[in-house]
């Protein structure tokens, strides 16, 4: 498979240029697989169930990046708005966590 | 009433130290000792101007009675032996009775002495008198000396030697040490009566109200009409009663102690079970104590529901809005990856779209629903409840500055409750107004230009939302299922050694601990469930149901918990935790939090508490001694049913234990007597008189004392033996 591999410790990210279907990325050993063809919502909800409970989640703050060498331009759009997403909500979740946390022990 | 015949106020003779005492000293010691008659006698003299004086400061508070405490020497035993006399004298003869004692005891008051045969002349002009003998207490007068001032006094006053008079009079002798007859002999004034714990004024069971009514009382002639003139204030109508097809009494009872006596079998508790309907019919509050239930009836005192301020709390908490939201739960759809990839897709040929930037917006904030309802649910009890206090009455607790204060806190509270439910509201249903906006414009702009919107999210808040939301439900509903709160202590009786027992409930949503004791005796105090159709089983299944859902499965997984979880909620009609409360009662002593009393102390327990029944009018007591140690019969339940007769209760006790019998003084007994198998004799009557007659035959006669002895002593021979096993007791 010709992948171009966007890393950023100890999240990676692997984007599938030739048939453009698929986002793939490990977290805390498990990989996963984020098709752009199929609608499985049981796969997003382990992928974020695992993003979530992983203990680098916080490493994963802004580590969603796209390969600079992708030319597809539509593909471009489709991973950094994604990423976008992924990077904004991620932020907002761990601010919810850390209040929570304060919360909690206050 | 307390009565103290034999009072120094005046150093006269050497051993009088600390015997001076002024008027507020005296009135003030007096009327702390719960004293109603004091007499003063002091050694050899008689201060007129001090006696007006105390007189005048006592006033409404306590009787004071003219006396002198004589030094008298015996002509009549051949041996002139020396005694001390007290003489007291009616009130209305005091300036008499000073001119007497001014002329008599003259020169050195230390030396006086006066002989036995003068007192009767010196004193019976002024009419009635009390002479008080010192016996067994040094110096006392020869028999011989006592008894020839008896002869002369006759009918004209009283000589006490004993409290033989005692039993007639109704007066309770407690202190018949020797240094403590018939009075304090105070010796020193910031210690009246006595230092001696064991020390006790005699008391009248009757109301005393003057001189001559008190020696009416110890007067060994006293006949019914006397008598009846103190009991009479206490008398009801007749009871009627039919306690068995063959008998049909009519008791006059007092609203005093009255008691039933008699040998095993003679149906006492019938006569006493018939006198509790007799009153019941007539409308009255009727406390029984019944030694054969005392454990079912100690178990109705002690059992109750919690109160419905008691369950305020337990509405609050009842999770019904998070039991409503927990059974609408499920996972929202997420956006996928592809709808990203049609979106951008679409917008290669829909430039002017695109320049709508509300196509791309995106909402990932969180609405939470549960929490507004919640905080809406807090807002309008607290109002509720400001409500409340708005209403208690404070005129009289806070000045008019501090009543304006309050109200202007309360304004305060009330203005911060608001502000505190709308900036929930306000960024609540502004968020819902962005979500609305957002999801309406994208879809109409889509629409017309032919271009899909962005989605709004990755998926990754609403995944996060709903699984906090979940988290958050199922956290406060199992937090609240455990919560238990402590009612405040209600005292239920009290224990000679163990002091006060108090009851408290422990009320929770799940099930409670239960006493330590479930096992034992006090099984009858088990956990209660409001609704008769909750029990452990199904709190256990809850607790279970709710311990089911587990955050380090798969989201797929806790769909599927959630789903059972909600099948369960349907299937059992739980839609709210309130139907699980439950309450467990406990008894707790200084030293128990968990106590569980004796088959004695229920007794205790249950007597105590009918005997200290402030509702109730008759108290009908049956065998309260039975299974109780003297000390306590003697002690606190003496004081108690005494304690209820001074309150003017019909107390109607069945018993054979002398101590009831005796030392009650009752107004009135009921003495039942085999006279042949099956065959029964009724008497009634009482100790004042020492007269039982059958109400059938006027000439059926018995002395109370005999009848006494017989069926509560154990008979003459037993009490002969005990007297001569115990011998002259001073402990």
């Amino acid at each position: 498979m010709d992948t171009t591999t966007i890393e950023k410790i100890p999240f990676i990210l692997k984007l599938d240029v030739n048939n453009k279907t698929v986002l793939e990325t490990s977290i805390a050993s498990q990989v996963f697989q984020i098709s752009f063809e199929t609608e499985d919502q049981s796969y997003l909800r382990d992928f974020f169930a695992a993003l979530l409970k992983a203990e680098e989640t916080k490493h994963f703050l802004f580590g969603f990046q796209i390969d600079p060498t992708v030319n597809n331009d539509t593909l471009k759009h489709v991973a950094e708005s994604y990423i976008d997403s992924l990077n904004s909500e991620l932020s907002k979740i761990l601010d919810d966590m850390d209040t929570a946390v304060a919360q909690k022990n206050n | 009433m307390k009565i103290d015949l034999h009072c120094h106020t005046l150093e006269v003779k050497k051993g009088d130290n600390g015997r001076n005492v002024n008027s507020s000293d005296f009135v003030k010691a007096i009327s702390s000792a719960g004293v109603g008659i004091v007499a003063i006698t002091n050694h050899n003299k008689f201060d007129i101007q001090q006696y007006n004086a105390f007189v005048k400061s006592a006033v409404g508070q306590f009787l004071i009675w003219p006396g002198v405490e004589l030094d008298v020497e015996g002509r009549h035993s051949g041996s002139k032996q020396h005694g001390h006399v007290i003489v007291v004298c009616d009130p209305l003869k005091a300036d008499s009775f000073s001119s007497i004692i001014s002329s008599l005891c003259v020169g050195d008051l230390e030396k006086f002495v006066v002989d036995v045969d003068k007192l009767p002349t010196l004193f019976l002009p002024l009419g009635r008198c009390l002479f008080a003998c010192h016996y067994h207490k040094s110096p006392d007068l020869a028999s011989e000396d006592i008894d020839y001032l008896s002869s002369c006094v006759g009918n004209n006053g009283i000589v006490v030697l004993e409290p033989s008079s005692a039993r007639r009079a109704g007066m309770v002798v407690l202190g018949d040490k020797k240094n403590s007859w018939f009075g304090s002999d105070v010796k020193d004034w910031h210690h009246y009566p006595s230092t001696d714990s064991d020390f006790h004024l005699p008391e009248s069971k009757f109301h005393i109200t003057s001189f001559n009514a008190f020696l009416d009382l110890l007067s060994k002639n006293t006949d019914a009409a006397i008598l009846e003139t103190f009991l009479s204030p206490k008398k009801i109508p007749e009871c009627t009663i039919s306690p068995f097809e063959d008998l049909h009494l009519s008791l006059p009872l007092y609203r005093d102690i009255n008691i039933i006596f008699g040998g095993k079998a003679t149906g006492k508790t019938q006569i006493l079970n018939a006198i509790g309907e007799y009153f019941t019919k007539q409308g009255k509050v009727v406390r029984s104590y019944n030694v054969e239930n005392k454990l079912d009836d100690l178990k109705k005192i002690i059992m109750r529901k919690p109160s419905e301020q008691e369950l305020n709390e337990f509405h609050q908490k009842d999770c019904s809005l998070e039991i409503k939201a927990l059974g609408d739960w499920k996972w929202r759809d997420l956006p996928s990856l592809k709808n990203f990839y049609n979106y951008f897709q679409s917008t290669e040929s829909a430039t002017l779209a695109t320049k709508l930037k509300i196509i791309g917006a995106s909402f990932v904030e969180t609405i939470d629903e549960t929490n507004l309802k919640r905080q809406y649910r807090q807002y309008t009890d607290d109002v509720a409840a400001l409500k409340g206090m708005r209403k208690v009455d404070v005129s009289d607790i806070l000045s008019p500055e501090e009543k304006t204060s309050f109200e202007s806190l309360l304004q305060t509270i009330s203005e911060g409750l608001l502000s505190r439910y709308l900036k929930t509201f306000i960024k609540t249903k502004s968020l819902e107004l962005e979500k609305f906006t957002i999801d309406t414009l994208k879809p109409l702009i889509s629409n017309s230009e032919g271009v899909l919107s962005k989605p709004n999210s990755c998926g990754l808040s609403l995944f996060y939302d709903d699984l906090k939301q979940l988290k958050s439900l199922l956290n406060t509903i199992g937090l609240n299922f455990l919560y238990s709160k402590q009612t405040s202590f209600e005292q239920v009786g009290t224990l000679q050694t163990k002091g006060p027992v108090e009851r408290f409930l422990k009320i929770g949503f799940a099930s409670q601990p239960v006493s330590k004791n479930k096992n034992g005796r006090l099984s009858w105090l088990p956990r209660t469930f409001l609704n008769s159709s909750i029990n452990d089983q199904k709190c256990s299944d809850l607790k279970n149901e709710l311990k089911s859902v587990s955050f380090n499965d798969s989201p797929a997984k806790i769909a599927t918990q959630i789903n059972n979880l909600q099948s369960y909620l349907a299937d059992n009609h739980v839609t709210s935790l309130f139907e699980f409360v439950n309450f467990s009662l406990f008894l707790k002593t200084a030293t128990n939090d968990d106590f569980m009393p004796s088959n004695g102390e229920t007794s205790v327990l249950l007597a105590d508490n009918v005997l200290n029944d402030s509702t109730a009018d008759v108290l009908l007591l049956d065998e309260p001694d039975s299974g109780m140690g003297s000390d306590y019969i003697n002690g606190p339940l003496l004081t108690n049913i005494q304690k209820a007769a001074d309150l003017n209760k019909i107390i109607v006790i069945a018993t054979h234990d002398p101590n009831l019998v005796v030392r009650t003084h009752p107004y009135f007994c009921v003495y039942r007597e085999e006279i042949h198998p099956a065959v029964y004799t009724t008497y009634f009557g009482s100790s004042f008189e020492d007269l039982m007659v059958n109400p059938k035959d006027s000439h059926d006669t018995k002395p109370w004392v005999d009848a006494c002895v017989t069926k509560c002593e154990g008979g003459t021979t037993a009490l002969t033996e005990r007297e001569r096993v115990y011998g002259y007791y001073d402990d």
